[in-house]
C-alpha cells in the first residue's frame, strides 16, 4: 500500500509537470509556427493538416523592414548592456570597498529608482529626447535602456563585488596597486561571469521592450524588433500568417540567448533577489 | 521590467576597505559619477521635469503655470476612479494566477532528472518572449476561431466567442494572457526557494511521520517565507505598471473595458497629446509606487539600525 502510494507520489508530479509542459508551452508554440508556416487557412486548418505549408509568410514580412528593425534592436540592446554593466560595476565598486559620506543615502537612492517603471517617464523622456534631437536614434534610445537598466546592474554586481575576498584586494595594494589597478586587474576578472550574467539579463530585459521604444521612435528605418513587428500589425491587421511570422522572427534572437546562457540568467534572476 | 532587491545590503552598513587606506577624499564619488549621471539623465532629469509639467497646462506651444489643476481635474474625473479599481482588478488577477501555475510549476519540477531540467527551461520560454509577441499570439489565440475556442470545443464548451472584442471578457481575457506570459517569474523565484530548504530538513520531518503534504507546509513553506514575501512584491509593482500586454492587446477597451493606469497615461499623451495631463498621471502613478517601497526601505532600515 505505502510502496505504491510512493510510486504514484512520485508519478504524479511528473505526470503534471508534461501536462504543463504541452499546455503551456508545447502546443501554443507548435500552433504559432504551424499558422506562420500556412499559406492559406492560417487560423482554420486543422492541427494536422499540414499539406500547404511554406515560407510565403517569412518571405513576406522579411520585405517589409523586419531585418532592418532585427538590427537595429541589436544595436541598441547592446549598447544598453554594454552601458549599463560598465556604469554599474564601477559604482558597485565604490559601495562595496569606500567608506565615505551619503553612501548609504546614495544606496537608497538606487534602490529607489529601480522600481521606477519606464511607462511613468515615458512623456518627459519623449520631450526631453526630441529636445536634444535624440528622438528616431537607435543610439539615443540605447542610452535610454542603459540608464533604465544602470540601477538593476548596479545592485546585481554589487553582490558579486562583496563576494570578492577583500584579502586580494590587500594582497594587491602591497603589490603597490591603486583602486583603479585593483579594480581592473584583481576584480573585473573575477567578475566576468557576473558582468555576463548582468549583460545578458539586460539582453533579454531591453529586447522585450515596447513603450518607451515606441515613443522615442517614429520613423520606420529607426524601428526596434518590437516596434516594427507593431507596426506590421497595424498595418495588415488581418494577415495572421504574417503576423506570426514576424513573432517567431522577433523571438527566435532571444531564445537562442536565453538557451546559451540561461544557467546565468536564471542565477542573476534568482541570486540577485535572495541577496 | 523586473527588478530585484538585495536586502542584505540595506541592513548592513558597507564594510570598511583596507586599512592602508586612509581617508578615501573625493574618489568614491568620482567613481560613483558614470553611474549616476547616466541615471540623473535618464530618470532624474524627466522625473524632475515631469513635475514641473505637472503644474502647467500647455497649449499652442506656451505653457502656463496652473498650480495644482492638472491634479485636481483628474482627482475629479471618473474615469480615474474606474482606471484605479480596473489596475486594482488587472493586478490581483494576474499576481494570483502568476503565483499559482508558478508554485505549482515549482512543485512539481523540484527534482533533478533529465526530464524534469528539460521540462524547467522550456517553462521559462514565455517569460523571455517579447510582451509584442505574446500579445500578438494571444490575440490570435483569442479570435472567434482560435486556437482557445478550438480547445474549449475539444472539451465540451464550443463557443464563438471573440474574447477581445467583448467588453464583458477582454479583462479576464487580458490577465489569463499576461499570467500565461509571467508566471515564470514566481516559477524560478519559487523553485530556487525550494531548493534552499536543506534535504536534511525535509528527511527529518518524513522519519518523524510528516506526510508530504505536511512537510510542505509546515516545514518547507515557513521558511520560504522571505522569498515569497519578495517576490509578491516586486511582481505586484511590476504587474501594475505592466503596459505592453494590455495596451497591445486592447489599447485599453472596449469601450475601456481594460483601462488601467499605465494605458491610460499612454494615451492621454500619445493619443490625446495632453502632455500636461499625462505628466500629473505619471506623477500619481509613481507616487503609487514609491510610497510603499518607501516606507518598507525606511522599515528595514530601522529594524537593521536597531
Amino acid at each position: 500500500m505505502s510502496a505504491a502510494r510512493a510510486r504514484l507520489g512520485g508519478l504524479l508530479p511528473g505526470g503534471v509537470l508534461l501536462v504543463l509542459v504541452a499546455v503551456v508551452v508545447v502546443v501554443p508554440f507548435a500552433w504559432v509556427v504551424l499558422a506562420s508556416l500556412r499559406q492559406t487557412n492560417v487560423l482554420t486548418g486543422s492541427f494536422f493538416d499540414v499539406s500547404d505549408l511554406g515560407l510565403g509568410n517569412y518571405a513576406t514580412v522579411l520585405s517589409r523592414g523586419l531585418p532592418r528593425a532585427l538590427v537595429n534592436s541589436t544595436i541598441a540592446c547592446l549598447l544598453a548592456a554594454v552601458l549599463s554593466v560598465a556604469v554599474g560595476a564601477v559604482a558597485a565598486y565604490a559601495f562595496s570597498r569606500f567608506t565615505f559620506r551619503g553612501s548609504r543615502a546614495l544606496f537608497w537612492l538606487i534602490l529607489v529608482v529601480q522600481v521606477i517603471p519606464g511607462v511613468s517617464v515615458v512623456v518627459p523622456l519623449y520631450q526631453l529626447w526630441a529636445s536634444l534631437q535624440l528622438f528616431n536614434s537607435v543610439i539615443g534610445l540605447g542610452v535610454a535602456y542603459a540608464g533604465l537598466n544602470t540601477a538593476v546592474c548596479m545592485l546585481l554586481l554589487k553582490g558579486f563585488v562583496d563576494d570578492v575576498p577583500r584579502e586580494l584586494d590587500e594582497a594587491a595594494a602591497i603589490d603597490g596597486c591603486g583602486h583603479v589597478a585593483t579594480f581592473g586587474r584583481v576584480v573585473l576578472p573575477l567578475m566576468a561571469p557576473a558582468l555576463t550574467a548582468s549583460g545578458i539579463y539586460v539582453l533579454v530585459n531591453t529586447w522585450q521592450e515596447y513603450v518607451i521604444a515606441s515613443s522615442l521612435l517614429n520613423d520606420p528605418s529607426a524601428f526596434t524588433a518590437t516596434v516594427g513587428l507593431q507596426n506590421l500589425v497595424g498595418q495588415y491587421s488581418t494577415d495572421y500568417g504574417g503576423i506570426m511570422a514576424g513573432s517567431v522572427l522577433t523571438a527566435i534572437p532571444i531564445i537562442i540567448v536565453f538557451s546559451l546562457f540561461q544557467k546565468q540568467f536564471v542565477q542573476t534572476v534568482t541570486g540577485g533577489l535572495k541577496g | 521590467m523586473s527588478t530585484v532587491t538585495p536586502t542584505s545590503a540595506v541592513t548592513s552598513p558597507p564594510a570598511p576597505g583596507p586599512s592602508r587606506r586612509r581617508g578615501p577624499g573625493v574618489a568614491p564619488y568620482v567613481w560613483l559619477l558614470p553611474a549616476f549621471a547616466l541615471l540623473a539623465f535618464v530618470v532624474g532629469y524627466p522625473i524632475v521635469r515631469n513635475v514641473v509639467a505637472s503644474f502647467t497646462t500647455a497649449s499652442g506651444g506656451t505653457s502656463t503655470f496652473v498650480g495644482f489643476a492638472q491634479y485636481e481635474a483628474l482627482l475629479s474625473d471618473p474615469v480615474f476612479y474606474r482606471s484605479v479599481l480596473l489596475t486594482v482588478y488587472w493586478t490581483v488577477g494576474v499576481t494570483a494566477l502568476q503565483f499559482g501555475l508558478g508554485a505549482l510549476a515549482a512543485l512539481v519540477a523540484d527534482r533533478n532528472t533529465w526530464f524534469v531540467r528539460r521540462a524547467r527551461s522550456l517553462l521559462i520560454i514565455p517569460w523571455v518572449l517579447p510582451g509584442v509577441v505574446a500579445a500578438n499570439i494571444w490575440v490570435v489565440f483569442y479570435t472567434d476561431r482560435g486556437l482557445v475556442n478550438s480547445a474549449l470545443s475539444l472539451i465540451g464548451l464550443p463557443t464563438q466567442q471573440a474574447w477581445l472584442a467583448n467588453s464583458d471578457t477582454a479583462m479576464i481575457a487580458v490577465i489569463v494572457a499576461a499570467a500565461w506570459k509571467g508566471f515564470p517569474f514566481y516559477f524560478l523565484l519559487l523553485l530556487a526557494g525550494l531548493q534552499s530548504v536543506p534535504a536534511e530538513t525535509r528527511e527529518a520531518a518524513r522519519v518523524d511521520g510528516a506526510s508530504s503534504f505536511q512537510t510542505l507546509t509546515r516545514v518547507v513553506l515557513p521558511q520560504m517565507r522571505a522569498i515569497i514575501t519578495t517576490s509578491l512584491v516586486l511582481g505586484v509593482i511590476a504587474t501594475s505598471n505592466y503596459f505592453d500586454g494590455v495596451y497591445l492587446m486592447t489599447q485599453g477597451g472596449p469601450s475601456q473595458a481594460t483601462l488601467t493606469l499605465p494605458v491610460w497615461l499612454y494615451n492621454t499623451a500619445f493619443a490625446n497629446f495632453d502632455f500636461a495631463r499625462a505628466s500629473a498621471l505619471s506623477v500619481v502613478i509613481l507616487l503609487i509606487v514609491l510610497v510603499p517601497v518607501v516606507v518598507r526601505l525606511v522599515l528595514v532600515g530601522r529594524r537593521g539600525r536597531a
